[in-house]
């Protein structure tokens, strides 16, 4: 892998985040939301593949693994709170729970 | 013998210990017979001390040494004399004192017990402390007794302690003599300082050795204390109002032992005033200015109480005369007889007066005669005695040596003994004013039954002295070293009719009263007879102002306190009456604002709190106006006001940013993501190569 | 070790007061016995005999390098005034028994501390460790008042603590001077006594002494503090106060002044001697304008610790034995006078002369003690005050007659307060309206036994003047 493929992949990988962040940020549905972060979560991952692939250094597949378990867990706490919002509020709209307001 | 003479004070000492300090309930009959008994016990051990003494065992300068006091640098030694003159004044007081206790013990039956004790407890302490005084042969034994006496004489004549005028009687007998005191200890520490030592022997045994520009301040202080406590000229205030006390109180203190004392300090440091003669002179010109002017001023008194105690004045005069003229063994003699008959005096007036329903006016005795004969004649044996009418009584014997030793005490003799023997015609009027108006006839005879063997022992012993005592009179001025001074006849003739010509004059007195009350009259707007006034006007106000200005009592708590009160409406008992030193109610009502005052008004109680006392409160407002000037530069403190200030600021900036928590998910989310690309942006800035 | 122990003794005694306090009357008895507990050591340590001028002496290095250690020496004077300590500790918790029910725990802690600073101060030698204790007993002092006082109490406390605490930098400010000038730094006062002062710096350092000293010997004019803080503290602070806390300023003068600047003192003594006089004389006369009985007696205190002063500036034999006779005398009748007026105040609810009155129809042995006390207070001879006065004077007549004149008009004004006070508590109508409970056992035997103190003192004062002998000669600065 030469240093110009390495660029590609890491341009479209911050492609992908950007994708996912401008998900979370233009959507009010939170299942959305969450799948949007799950594209933004995919992008640095993809960086950590490249990364490893370029040095040829086995902790970018690791990495891979980590970021894996944590899109995991994300989305498990992500669809509780999902749940525990249609049960308070009976929307998913995620502007409803602004209890963290000033 | 010489031995048992430490303890004839002893018995009167324990009977005041037990009755005062023992907290027991005693009965009636128990306090009488234990406070008689101590007062009659030192009568009993002294009598073998003064058999022995007959025996010529006392000789000038015998000492019975007690025990010595190590003070580090000194050893005082603390003794008693046994010399003719603590002989013949000893036994007087004995004797006088028991037979005085023994009467009170009739006299004060009738009190209520707590008041029965005191008065028998304080009565011994009396006793002790004047004993103290005849025997001692040094200055500490003779001061402590000194002392005493004083401290009890104030107890005694504020016994009738609710009276404010008795507690206030004896304040002023108290302060009064303190006054004298307080030179006659500044004498006896100077004569110490020059001496080397305590002892009275010692002391006069130095007395050529010192320097005469020292010798004369130190007579001086000496004598002052000595006429201070005996009542003389300048000090005499005291005495009159001292009569406030029950009448055996005056009849053993203020007659017959304590005011003596100050002649029997005077005859035993007689080697002293020898060698000042300037300082004798002017104990003399006091002695007769005391004795003329007593018996003047005893003339025109309404109360028998108050004649005898001027008259007590008056003889005392006759005593410090002959003091001041060198005849010591005279004035003691006068001192011996006079002791007997003026308690006889008091005594018998004592029962006269009860008889007479407690009233001590001259003219509630009349009939006295029918009612109480035993006392009535008494009586006028003491005042034919004090009179000194010619050889049947002891006074004129006493008081021809008196008269004599005047006589022949050189240039001035002869002026001084026309006064001394008008001074005796003034006595013997004095004296029988009173017989002759209590041996006229009243319609009132009704005698309340009054005596007792307690009353009839003593006045009878007394007349018995009264009468034969001026066979003893030519021994006793032997035995105490004064030769017996032969006069020309006509001195001797002269002073012999002196006081029939007094009995004369008092019988044209009694005849025509409105002559005596013309008399009192004029003397009244005579200067020199309110010298009570005086004193009054020119140093107690004068104490009082300065005592109130400084201890100004008003602003202290208590005050403030009933001030606040009062404005509330409620009445506060108590604060202000009978303010002793003369703020009334008006002071309370609006007090009085001094400089002080006003310059600390509005502050803290701290410093309000210094009420009077002027040196303390300027040191306070100093410290507050010191502390106050400083405190100004930093208050208001600008660097407190710079970080409230930024409290304020940060209270503002929190309104701003609150703005952009909208807790939406979104808004959050956003701004998670700028901060993660500026952090980017930063990371790789820093990495840029 | 045994001169620790008696600082540290009382220290703990308070601990345990303070912990074992609840109910019953536990804090009291442990108080009590830590005293006694003090006066068996002390009585020890005396018994020992010593060298004829100290009994024990002892020095442990603690900071050598700024030369100071814990250098503690006791001789007759110190033993008089820790068995003082000790006996008014006692006789305080015997008068606060029905006076103090809030915080009992507290207030016999705070007894007992000021106790152990009190002690500290009579045994230190070396500077800074004596003032070390010179200023930790102004906190519980402190506490006494602010807590149990009566009235502005807080106000009196404050004005204790901070005329003291600020005096006390004087003496603060004159011992690291001191030790600065030494050759090698040092506090203890032994080696500072060694060394050789022009009189003029002695005169300096002495005068920082002594404003710590006159402040708490409450001398006019550094006196404003004294009559509220006695008048409104409760009776055991009183009695400590007066007894002990005042005797603090005399027995640093005494010992400290004469020792560390002999010259300087003799260069001012004549100053001493009229501020003294001055004081005396002014102090008795304010005492005969008070209608607060307390409050007289608190200025008859100013007045007799004015004599010490002028005892010890005398700086001849007799002065300064009467000096400490009168510190003594004064302990005494000060604590039983006020110890009987605060009992007479538990039961009738004040102080003022004018609505009180006639205690010897209604209360004989309140009588008697009045009167007895009363007697000390105007130097009654046979009371330990006129040992303590008499001898003074003796003294200032060697030095300068003219101020034991003056010194002898105390003696007049005395007599008229001491009389005042008899006029208006023991004689006159019963006031308030009777009955009037007696004094009761516990309040009689402290009476009794300060009573029977100056009676001893007074009449056989070789007693007391045995034991002060080393401590006399050792501060003389004239002889004679």
């Amino acid at each position: 892998m030469t240093g110009s493929d390495l660029i590609g992949i890491m341009i479209l990988a911050a492609g992908l985040f950007a994708i996912g962040v401008f998900g979370v940020l233009a959507r009010r549905g939170m299942l959305f939301q969450l799948v949007a972060l799950e594209v933004a979560l995919s992008g640095p991952a993809l960086g950590f593949i490249a990364a490893g692939a370029y040095h040829a250094d086995p902790e970018g597949q690791g990495m891979f693994i980590l970021v894996l378990t944590l899109a995991a867990t994300e989305v498990a706490v992500g669809l509780a709170l999902f749940l525990r919002l249609r049960r308070l509020t009976g929307t998913d709209d995620s502007d409803a729970i602004s209890g963290l307001k000033g | 013998m010489a031995h048992l003479l430490p303890f004839v004070p002893v018995p009167a000492l324990l009977g005041f210990v037990i009755l005062s300090l023992v907290p027991v309930p005693l009965s009636r009959a128990a306090v009488i017979a234990l406070g008689v008994g101590a007062a009659v016990l030192p009568a009993i051990l002294f009598f073998p001390v003064g058999l022995s003494c007959i025996e010529g065992v006392c000789v000038a300068g015998a000492v019975v040494p007690i025990l010595s006091i190590d003070t580090g640098v000194f050893v005082a030694q603390i003794a008693m004399s046994m010399d003719p003159l603590s002989m013949v004044t000893g036994g007087t007081v004995v004797l006088v004192g028991a037979l005085v206790l023994i009467y009170s013990g009739a006299y004060m039956a009738s009190e209520p017990l707590p008041d029965l004790r005191r008065f028998f407890a304080v009565m011994n302490l009396f006793l002790a402390g004047m004993l103290a005084v005849v025997f001692a042969a040094d200055v500490i034994l003779l001061f402590l007794g000194w002392e005493t006496i004083g401290l009890c004489s104030f107890m005694l004549i504020a016994f009738y302690d609710k009276l404010p005028k008795a507690v206030a009687s004896g304040r002023k007998a108290l302060i009064t003599t303190r006054v004298a005191d307080s030179f006659l200890l500044a004498g006896l520490m100077m004569l110490f300082l020059n001496a080397g030592t305590t002892r009275l022997d010692g002391m006069l045994a130095a007395v050529p050795g010192i320097d005469p520009w020292r010798l004369a301040p130190i007579a001086f202080l000496i004598a002052l204390g000595a006429l201070g406590k005996s009542a003389q000229f300048p000090f005499h205030t005291w005495l009159p109002s001292a009569m406030a006390g029950p009448t055996p109180v005056s009849a053993l203190l203020h007659s017959a032992t304590m005011v003596a004392a100050g002649v029997i300090l005077l005859a035993r440091l007689a080697p002293l005033f020898a060698a000042a003669p300037e300082i004798s002179a002017m104990v003399a010109m006091l002695g007769i200015l005391t004795a003329a002017l007593g018996a003047l001023v005893a003339l025109i008194q309404t109360d028998v109480k108050k004649l005898l105690a001027f008259s007590t004045m008056s003889q005392i005069g006759f005593m410090v005369l002959a003091l001041g003229l060198g005849a010591p063994a005279v004035a003691l003699s006068h001192f011996a007889i006079h002791a007997v008959f003026k308690s006889l005096l008091f005594l018998s007036a004592g029962v006269m007066s009860h008889a007479a329903g407690g009233s001590t006016a001259i003219e509630s005795l009349r009939g006295s005669r029918y009612r109480q004969p035993l006392a009535f004649w008494s009586f006028a044996v003491g005042a034919a005695s004090l009179a000194g009418l010619p050889v049947i009584t002891a006074g004129w014997y006493s008081k021809e040596a008196v008269l004599a030793a005047v006589w022949s005490s050189g240039p001035w003799g002869v002026p001084l003994w026309l006064l001394a023997a008008t001074a005796a015609v003034l006595t013997g009027a004095y004296a029988f004013r009173v017989v002759f108006v209590a041996a006229s006839q009243t319609a009132d005879l009704a005698a309340p039954a009054w005596g007792g063997l307690a009353v009839v022992v003593p006045l009878t012993v007394l007349t018995l002295v009264a009468v034969i005592g001026g066979l003893s009179v030519g021994a006793l001025i032997q035995f105490t070293g004064g030769a017996t001074v032969h006069t020309p006849l006509l001195p001797t003739l002269l002073g012999a009719a002196a006081p029939i010509l007094g009995v004369l004059l008092a019988r044209q007195l009694v005849k025509h009263p409105q002559e005596l009350e013309a008399l009192a009259k004029r003397m009244r707007h005579v200067r020199i007879f309110r010298f009570e006034v005086l004193y009054y006007y020119y140093f107690v106000r004068r104490f009082r102002r300065v005592a109130t200005v400084l201890g100004n009592a008003e602003g202290t708590e208590a005050v403030a306190d009933a001030v606040a009160l009062r404005r509330e409406g409620v009445d506060v008992p108590g604060l202000v009456t009978d303010d002793p030193l003369g703020r009334g109610a008006s002071q309370v009502r609006g007090i009085r604002t001094d400089l002080i005052t006003r310059a600390t008004d509005g502050q803290t109680p701290v410093v309000r709190m210094v009420a009077g006392d002027p040196v303390g409160r300027l040191l306070i407002v100093v410290a507050r106006l010191f502390v106050g000037f400083f405190v100004a530069r930093f208050n208001p403190d600008r660097i407190d006001r710079a970080w409230m200030g930024l409290a304020g600021g940060a209270g503002h900036a929190w309104a701003l940013v609150r703005r952009t928590q909208t807790g939406r998910v979104r808004d959050h989310s956003l701004w998670i993501a700028l901060g993660c690309a500026g952090l980017l942006l930063f990371a790789w800035g820093t990495s840029w190569r | 070790m045994a001169l620790i122990a008696l600082i540290l003794l009382p220290a703990i005694g308070g601990l345990v007061a303070f912990f074992v306090a609840g109910k019953g009357e536990r804090e009291r008895w442990v108080t009590i016995a830590t005293f006694a507990l003090m006066l068996v050591l002390l009585i020890a340590v005396v018994a020992t005999g010593g060298d004829g001028r100290w009994y024990d002496k002892v020095s442990y290095p603690w900071v050598p390098s700024f030369g100071i250690s814990l250098e503690f020496a006791i001789d007759g004077l110190s033993a008089t005034m820790i068995a003082l300590a000790a006996g008014l500790g006692i006789i305080s918790v015997m008068a606060s028994w029905s006076e103090i029910r809030t915080q009992s725990g507290l207030f016999h802690a705070s007894l007992c501390w000021t106790v152990a600073a009190t002690v500290g101060v009579f045994l230190s030698f070396d500077l800074l460790i004596f003032a070390f204790f010179w200023e930790a007993m102004l906190v519980p002092a402190f506490t006494l008042i602010a807590v149990w006082g009566h009235g502005d109490k807080e106000g009196a406390a404050l004005k204790f603590l901070i005329f003291n605490a600020a005096a006390g930098f004087g003496l603060l400010a004159a011992s690291f001077a001191l030790a600065a000038m030494a050759d090698h730094m040092t506090f203890s006062a032994f080696e500072l006594a060694e060394m050789k002062l022009s009189t003029p710096v002695q005169v300096w350092m002495l005068l920082g002494f002594s404003l710590a000293f006159m402040v708490k010997l409450s001398v006019p004019p550094f006196h404003a503090w004294l009559p509220e803080a006695h008048t409104l503290a409760p009776t055991a602070g009183s009695i400590l106060l007066a007894g002990l806390l005042l005797k603090t300023g005399a027995y640093g003068l005494f010992r400290f002044a004469p020792m560390l600047f002999p010259d300087g003192l003799a260069a001012v003594a004549p100053y001493g001697i009229a501020l003294g006089a001055a004081g005396a004389l002014y102090g008795g006369l304010v005492a005969c304008g008070q209608n607060d009985a307390k409050r007289l007696v608190a200025y008859t205190s100013i007045a007799h610790m004015s004599i010490v002063l002028m005892g010890i500036a005398a700086g001849v034999h007799y002065a300064l034995a009467g000096a400490a006779v009168e510190m003594i005398a004064h302990s005494f009748s000060a604590s039983a006078l006020f110890l009987l007026i605060g009992a007479l105040y538990e039961r009738t609810h004040t102080r003022d002369l004018r609505q009180l009155g006639g205690l010897q129809q209604t209360a004989p042995k309140f009588a008697a003690a009045f009167a007895l006390f009363c007697s000390a207070l105007l130097a009654l001879p046979g009371t330990a005050n006129f040992v303590g006065e008499a001898l003074v004077i003796v003294g200032i007549f060697q030095v300068n007659w003219v101020f034991a004149l003056l010194a002898l008009s105390t003696l007049i004004v005395s007599v008229i307060y001491a009389t005042r006070l008899l006029k208006g508590l023991v004689f006159g109508l019963p006031q308030p309206k009777p009955p009037l409970a007696d004094m009761t056992w516990r309040e009689y035997w402290p009476i009794l036994v300060m009573g029977i103190g100056t009676l001893i003192v007074g009449l056989y004062p070789q007693s007391l003047l045995a034991l002060l002998e080393p401590a006399i000669k050792a501060a003389l600065i004239h002889t004679p």
